[in-house]
């Protein structure tokens, strides 16, 4: 392996990352099955240069990378810490994608945040000056894996949304250990109960968070003083609101997408296995008491997607999740009503009455199975991104 | 490792279906790439001799042709062959444009490669050693049996015409199989890739880099065309992704610079840390044993 003396190749890497990342909006078997071999190779890689360690990755840059002028050693530094944390990223994504445990744990990263979106896109040494002025310091010094549960306690200047999506993407690790921990016949004791319940839990808080974003960056808010960090954050050459708006809503959206796929992933593991999903298991299925949360996700998905378009590539994978979770929960209803239902102009998104529900004023019953199922299909048409 | 477009070709049925309607590839044009790009052996050598070369004239071939039977000079063709790795294999790409501008240039050619009956054609004839000829008669043969075989792109129009571009994907493609370090000279010498390669980083710029802001914008921006090829071509096949006016061609390409790089990637990988090959299978295999216990979990 390269001794300390060689500077990791960083550009090498970068390649292999956005190659990696193109793959997931890619269907066909052969480029998956060669990006899974580069995945776990990349990694593999990773680790063992100790890349990952956070006295290595020091070291590192004190050999390779010094020197007083800080434009310099900054980008140097950032290039290899998103190098790593968009790196896990798409470890999770892939994973969650194609049912499979992560390879990379958010634990054993040990580099501290990475800086502000606005630093690193700071077109011209003038830009970049006034806006180093505005970075909040704190941000390198907490560590990636603190992250996980108590972001907003860790960053007093306030949570970025890529801060929550690690947070999220570190839940999947937790999914699979939960699993693990605890196969299909001890799944009603007390303990997985309530590592379930913790799971969902964190899951939700991560949410909340994304939710405040969402609210601070209202139109009705933005005059307030509370969004400003925000807006400073997602500066890009573009210094506008509007552009830093556009971006934040963007990433709440995948943000969003993620929480609610997550969600959805952790219901059919629960219930089904992360074998062959859940309309292998309908009898399973038939008789779980969360099929109604991972019916209320795959909807809630469903909105946000036909919300915004986004060029997330989880989200087809996200639909499907959401197609197969709909049929499965729906078929083996009866509707009471005989297709009877009223129309209801409901403000909330969702109500329970008895054993239908509504979601945005159309019943959620057997009776419009195939409504439902149709407007999935043509979200997951409209994902034009995709590699067919 | 193979790069020829179509034995790397990672298309399912499905894409390749969607590309079949409207993609038109010439098998001999196909097989004469291949052949300049991948075969040792290849010798090229002129259509045209250094006289006829000289006097910008069509050769009427043979072993002395008229031009040089009427000054009485003595007939000579021009071979190149490849003896090193890199660099003939980027002065193969160089003519493997030349061949491709000309074939758009000239036309439909004849089916004999060693014929000289392609008008202004100044292309591959063999005229000075049989068993050379023969050699390479031998291997395009082989090859076509084995484009015959694949049929993955049939020639619809019926033309020879390879719609390949010299600029936009299909020039970064050409860039990335001939080895090229980076765009610059490419860059340098054509205002239409520029202008492509900027569209290209503009979109990546505004779209997947906000989700995903692995490189540093500015200098992406700036020093596209010095950064390694590999690096910009990956960030521009994104970009020409997901522009809305990006046509079949662009993706078609931009599909096949993927491949090559997933490929390549992994070879770099191992090859620069190689004496962790061990440790690399031993993660593949660590891998295939998490899919087995994925497997008997879900069983």
């Amino acid at each position: 392996m390269t001794s300390v003396k060689r500077a990791w190749p960083v550009e090498l890497f970068q390649t292999v990352l956005l190659t990696l990342v193109f793959s997931l909006y890619r269907t066909d078997k052969s480029a998956l099955s060669r990006a899974k071999l580069l995945r776990s190779t990349f990694i593999t890689i990773l680790r063992d240069l100790g890349v990952l360690d956070g006295e290595k990755f020091a070291a590192h840059l004190k050999t390779h990378y010094t020197g007083t002028y800080t434009p310099y050693t900054l980008a140097m530094r950032e290039k290899l810490k998103r190098l790593l944390v968009l790196t896990f990223q798409f470890d999770t994504f892939f994973a969650l994608m194609y049912r499979q445990p992560p390879l990379l744990h958010l634990q054993e990263i040990g580099i501290g945040l990475t800086s502000t979106f606005a630093l690193w896109n700071a077109y011209g040494l003038d830009v970049f000056a006034l806006r180093e002025l505005e970075e909040p310091r704190e941000r390198s010094e907490v560590r990636i894996s603190e992250i996980i549960g108590r972001s907003d306690s860790v960053i007093s200047s306030g949570i970025l949304v890529e801060d929550l999506h690690l947070g999220l993407c570190s839940v999947l690790q937790s999914i699979w250990a939960l699993l693990q921990a605890n196969p299909s016949n001890k799944r009603e004791n007390p303990s997985h109960t309530f590592q379930k319940a913790l799971l969902i839990q964190t899951l939700d808080d991560l949410k909340h968070g994304l939710d405040e974003i969402s609210k601070l960056t209202d139109p009705g808010n933005l005059p307030g003083h509370p969004a400003r960090y925000l807006l400073l954050a997602y500066r890009g050459e573009n210094d506008s609101v509007k552009a830093s708006l556009e971006h934040i809503n963007s990433l709440v959206q995948d943000g969003i997408i993620l929480y609610n796929h997550l969600k959805m992933t952790q219901y059919v593991f629960d219930i089904a296995g992360p074998g062959k999903g859940c309309v292998s298991h309908s009898d399973l299925w038939e008789t779980s008491k969360h099929k109604k949360e991972a019916l209320i996700c795959a909807l809630q998905m469903l909105k946000v997607v036909e919300t915004k378009s986004s060029f997330n590539p989880l989200i087809r994978h996200a639909l499907a999740t959401g197609i197969d979770i709909t049929k499965v929960s729906l078929s083996g209803q009866n509707c009471y009503l005989n297709g009877q239902h009223a129309v209801r102009n409901d403000t909330r998104h969702w109500s329970d009455i008895g054993e239908s529900f509504w979601f945005d004023g159309t019943p959620v019953c057997v009776c419009r199975l195939a409504f439902w199922i149709g407007r999935f299909e043509k979200a997951i048409q409209d994902q034009h991104i995709m590699v067919e | 490792m193979s790069l020829f477009p179509l034995q790397s070709s990672n298309l399912s049925e499905e894409s390749l279906a969607n590309y079949r309607s409207k993609l038109t590839i010439a098998q001999r044009d196909l097989l004469r790439r291949h052949s300049v790009l991948h075969e040792a052996t290849y010798i090229r050598k002129s259509v045209s001799c250094d006289a006829c070369r000289s006097n910008k004239t069509k050769c009427s071939g043979g072993t002395r042709c008229d031009l040089c039977k009427r000054r009485n000079i003595e007939c000579i063709y021009r071979v190149t062959s490849r003896s090193s790795k890199l660099a003939p294999r980027a002065a193969a790409t160089a003519s493997v444009n030349e061949q491709i501008d000309q074939d758009h240039n000239n036309g439909p050619l004849d089916d004999s490669d060693d014929g000289d009956s392609g008008g202004n054609n100044e292309e591959a004839i063999s005229t000075i050693s049989r068993p050379e000829t023969s050699l390479n008669r031998d291997l395009i043969q082989r090859n076509v049996k084995f484009l015959q075989n694949l049929t993955i792109v049939p020639s619809q129009l019926g033309t020879t015409n390879f719609p390949l571009s010299t600029y936009g994907m299909g020039g970064i493609y050409e860039l990335l199989i001939a080895d090229k370090p980076s765009f610059e000279v490419a860059l340098e010498d054509c205002e239409e890739s520029k202008a492509r390669v900027s569209e290209y980083i503009d979109t990546y710029i505004k779209s997947f880099h906000l989700r995903w802001p692995v490189l540093h914008a500015p200098t992406l921006d700036n020093e596209i065309g010095t950064m390694p090829l590999p690096l910009a071509a990956a960030a521009c096949l994104i970009g020409a992704w997901f522009q809305n006016s990006a046509d079949w061609r662009e993706r078609f390409y931009s599909l096949r610079v993927h491949e090559v790089l997933l490929e390549r990637l992994l070879h770099s990988l191992v090859r620069h840390f190689h004496s962790f090959e061990v440790s690399v299978l031993t993660s593949l295999i660590d891998c295939a044993r998490i899919d087995v216990r994925k497997e008997s979990m879900a069983s």
